[in-house]
């Protein structure tokens, strides 16, 4: 079973449409070229069908970041 | 309790005749392309009034063919309510002058301005204002914006999306259980200078300076508007639905203010709503403020998309920012 971690990578990945060996822990919308409002609309529905997870309205806007996706889809998983 | 409801029973809308395409607009605006603008919008054109259009004239125009087509005396008209933010003058308001037009002489007027949320507020006051005054037969509501002329052609945070033009909705006694159910209205004032035209306000007015670009275009900042529409427009749908009791699934249709077509795509989504419970015209119109959802409930309407029955939802985010939701059953 993937953990949490390989499949944010993945879907980062996939989403923002770079090499999944450039996806790490400190990736972030300033790190990412390629991480523009579409793509940013693009990577929470990927996250909510990847995880099965509805990602509070509230948190969608600040997820800018790894480490705060891990973060939320973790305490979406709860 | 009122034995009648309050329904919106016609429809219409007008379109001044200057279309400007992208290729048009990238003629001007070098630093994009057609094919940026469409990915980044969705839209491929947009309605530019022309030098002898006013925002009193295109909101004329609309009023005419929705009572002609319903056949309603101008006598009869108890009320118009203006939704806009680029009225003909700073005052008197533009429902005066449209009521002079129509010679609608037993119409209250009401200008109001919650920017582009402004149809879906006109018509919950007008709705609101019709239940509680039995004497109010017919409303006009009315949403029109001749913004594009005043955004600065060069600046691609503002002209890739305006466009100008009017719809109307014609609102009227309806049999019990039709009718408007509800609205719910939130206001996140955090980003409130996130979008703004300042010229002419009473902080900025004209007297002793000269003309600015700061000052006296629209300025919009497009991060904060994405951020505060992806994060508060499903809140407001969800709200409203709540204090409804409907759940999302009980609506047959949904109509939003048009502003980018990846912003609705992207709702919808949330919502777990399928693509064909909406229409769109934001590809082909552009977005035109607190006209956009008046036109597009129009141009479903005369598509055929809502039916008798049919329960539908308009939605939309203005600047300031403010959100707006209403819950119609159609007749």
């Amino acid at each position: 079973m993937e953990n949490v971690k390989s499949q944010i990578t993945k879907v980062m990945s996939a989403v923002f449409e770079v090499p999944i060996e450039d996806i790490t822990e400190t990736s972030s919308v300033d790190s990412i070229d390629s991480w523009d409002s579409l793509k940013h609309l693009n990577l929470i529905l990927a996250l909510e069908e990847e995880f099965n997870i509805v990602i509070p309205d509230e948190e969608v806007g600040n997820l800018m970041n790894y480490k705060l996706i891990e973060l939320i889809i973790n305490e979406c998983r709860k | 309790m009122t034995e009648y409801g309050i329904g919106i029973i016609g429809v219409n809308h007008y379109l001044p005749e200057n279309i400007q395409t992208n290729e048009d607009l990238c003629k001007v605006m070098t630093d994009v392309t057609p094919e940026w603008i469409i990915s980044k919008t969705g839209i491929k054109q947009r309605y530019i009034a022309t030098q002898s259009d006013s925002a009193s004239s295109m909101a004329t125009v609309a009023a005419i063919k929705v009572l002609t087509e319903k056949k309603i005396p101008i006598d009869e008209v108890g009320l118009i309510i203006v939704a806009t933010f680029s009225p003909d003058y700073m005052f008197p308001p533009v429902s005066v002058k449209i009521q002079k037009n129509l010679n609608a002489k037993n119409a209250q007027i009401i200008d109001i301005n919650t920017n582009c949320t402004g149809f879906i507020t006109a018509l919950t006051i007008a709705s609101d204002r019709m239940l509680i005054d039995a004497s109010v037969k017919y409303s006009l509501v009315i949403g029109v914006e001749l913004h594009t002329r005043y955004v600065n052609p060069k600046d691609k945070e503002t002209t890739i999306f305006f466009s100008d033009g009017a719809g109307v909705a014609l609102l009227g006694k309806v049999p019990k259980g039709f009718g408007i159910i509800n609205s719910k209205f939130l206001t996140d004032s955090s980003t409130y200078e996130s979008v703004r035209f300042r010229g002419g306000g009473s902080s900025f007015p004209f007297a002793n300076r000269s003309f600015s670009q700061e000052i006296d275009f629209i300025e919009m900042n497009g991060l904060a508007t994405w951020k505060q529409a992806i994060t508060n427009l499903p809140i407001v749908i969800n709200n409203l639905c709540e204090k409804s009791s409907l759940k999302i699934e009980d609506i047959n249709f949904f109509l939003f203010h048009q502003a980018n077509l990846n912003l609705i795509q992207y709702v919808m989504a949330k919502l777990k709503i399928p693509l064909d419970k909406t229409y769109t015209n934001v590809e082909e119109i552009g977005n035109t403020g607190s006209a956009s959802v008046g036109i597009a409930l129009s141009e479903a309407m005369t598509f055929g998309k809502i039916k008798s029955g049919d329960i539908v939802l308009l939605a939309g985010v203005g600047a300031g920012f403010n959100f707006g939701a209403s819950a119609w059953k159609f007749i």
